[in-house]
């Protein structure tokens, strides 16, 4: 079938003109001062990027760094035992137990930010059982909504990666003696050191870059880079601000891209 | 075993189901409150149950603005799901047919899209089309840039679920039909694609279901009145404009989604019983 690989030569150049020519557009916007988008008025300057160091902005990665740190943790903490306990049940269908677990995934997300934002104020329907939460712009809050939003991100590759370990080489580990704690730390969770790193990236790539849940769950107090972006693009109509703020996670992402061609060839644990 | 171990081993696994039953319910949590806000009278607020109705859902065919950003979503979803599935699948038969170092490099490219923040994607093909726009006589802002977009981060998905499918396929098979006189072309169509069917099929799942509710993305490429469900929802959040009927819509296609993923495996398991029998 090697006949076929010329099938594959569109799609180099399909990426490189949706990947690689919008980036070269947003760093020549990122390099220059121009009114709005239009580019026919642009001239070269760094002024942009000093605005990024400003304290405004640097406040707003602090903010997405510490936000999506905790929360990639918590993912993390809670989603681990869940793929681990799922790889050692004894059922048949684990896989459809999976599926239950993605599910969520696709119910529109507004709607869910949406359902948790109605909750969080004092009047809610919760008062029914009694309960009365005022929780709305407070980092705990979109803490929780993240976790609960991007936990199934964390689950599916870790649990991908604990399904194709060699069962034998838990059992040797257990016919020498070895006690079942010792087991996980030393045999099975290096082994999952990949599905984790995959888990973890694409957890944290969308809670730190995200604005829907900061702008809802925040009611404007917790102030992240995806607002502040969306701000220069939207009401602000400053483009070269915009594209330099994103320009900084373009150079994030290229970092975990290389990182990630190290870690997995096959994009297998992507899925 | 021992007995005690067997004990053991009996409380471990009642421990195992009760920790994933506690996280499957707060992930449903969010689709529980959905669902029951898609019947409160109260809704528009959502701040106290005002009764049952049935309203937000018939009210889905009189929103003319809902009921077209619902059709332009479904439309851009299944145009991408059909460009995605049929495009990523001959690109995955190309990258299989390629040398290995060849293909390490495409799968690198491939990844791109994947991990690249949703926002970086969205912002930079809108600035690309803002640039081009002075060029041409269209506005690409709207349709044609959201469904570009949706391609482009719907197809890396679809390779990677065809491709394994390719590297578990008897590729004599179709050396087999080759040398018994069929056109290349034509043994991949009849021998190859039907071998790669479960992978191509869930590939088109995840473009669905992916582009259907995809917010950050169509966000940054909508343009000229052209809105998606997330898109035009957004702005109406917390707001008077907003309608429930949004609910409505929403509970009712999570419903379908997951009677037409969970239905088949369900009969399917149903059928291996009978078979054991």
């Amino acid at each position: 079938m090697k006949r076929f690989r010329f099938l594959g030569i569109p799609y180099i150049v399909w990426l490189a003109i949706l990947v690689v020519i919008p980036l070269i557009f947003m760093l020549i916007l990122a390099f220059t001062e121009t009114r709005g988008s239009d580019l026919s008025t642009a001239t070269f300057s760094l002024q942009s990027f000093k605005y990024v160091f400003s304290s405004t902005y640097l406040t707003a990665y602090k903010n997405s760094l510490k936000i999506a740190i905790i929360s990639t943790l918590l993912c993390f903490i809670i989603g681990y035992p869940v793929a681990y306990f799922v790889s050692k049940l004894k059922i048949k269908n684990k896989m459809g137990l999976m599926l239950l677990i993605i599910l969520p995934m696709w119910s529109n997300m507004l709607l869910r930010i949406m359902a948790w934002e109605t909750l969080f104020y004092p009047n809610s329907i919760l008062n029914i059982f009694g309960i009365s939460l005022e929780l709305i712009g407070t980092d705990i809050a979109v803490i929780i909504v993240t976790v609960t939003m991007y936990l199934p991100f964390m689950i599916l590759p870790i649990y991908t990666v604990l399904e194709k370990i060699d069962k034998s080489l838990i059992e040797a580990s257990n016919d020498l003696g070895v006690s079942p704690f010792k087991t996980f730390w030393k045999v099975i969770f290096p082994m999952s050191s990949k599905g984790i790193v995959s888990g973890t990236i694409m957890v944290f790539l969308p809670a730190a870059t995200g604005f829907a849940i900061s702008k809802r769950i925040g009611g404007g107090a917790v102030s992240m880079i995806g607002n502040v972006i969306e701000e220069q693009f939207g009401r602000n109509n400053n483009f070269n601000l915009g594209s330099a703020l994103s320009i900084v996670i373009v150079v994030v992402i290229l970092a975990v891209v290389i990182l990630m061609s190290k870690i997995d060839e096959d994009g297998e644990t992507l899925l | 075993m021992t007995n005690k171990q067997e004990k053991t081993e009996k409380v471990l696994n009642r421990f195992r189901w009760v920790y994933i039953g506690i996280v499957i319910l707060v992930l449903y949590f969010p689709i529980l409150v959905i669902m029951l806000q898609s019947f409160n009278l109260n809704a528009k607020t959502g701040d106290s149950w005002g009764g049952f109705t049935f309203k937000w859902y018939s009210g889905i065919f009189t929103s003319n603005s809902l009921l077209e950003a619902i059709k332009n979503s479904l439309f851009v979803a299944a145009l991408t799901t059909i460009i995605s599935s049929v495009c990523g699948t001959f690109i995955a038969i190309g990258m299989h047919g390629m040398n290995k170092k060849l293909k390490k490099y495409v799968m690198l490219l491939n990844n791109v899209p994947i991990l690249n923040a949703d926002i970086v994607t969205g912002i930079s093909i809108m600035v690309m089309c803002l640039a081009l726009s002075s060029f041409l006589p269209i506005d690409l802002l709207g349709f044609p840039a959201m469904l570009i977009a949706h391609v482009l981060f719907t197809l890396p998905y679809v390779v990677l679920s065809v491709l394994p499918k390719l590297s578990e396929l008897d590729e004599n098979l179709y050396e087999a039909a080759v040398d018994l006189g069929c056109r290349p072309f034509m043994a991949l169509l009849k021998i190859v694609i039907p071998a790669i069917k479960a992978g191509i099929l869930s590939g088109a799942m995840l473009a669905f279901t992916l582009s259907v509710d995809d917010f950050v993305i169509s966000y940054y490429t909508t343009g000229a009145g052209f809105d998606n469900f997330s898109t035009w929802l957004y702005p109406k959040m917390g707001k008077r404009q907003f309608t429930p009927s949004a609910y409505a819509y929403n509970a009712a296609l999570t419903l379908i989604i997951v009677l037409a993923v969970l239905l088949p495996r369900f009969i399917k398991i149903k059928k291996n019983k009978k078979e054991i029998r």
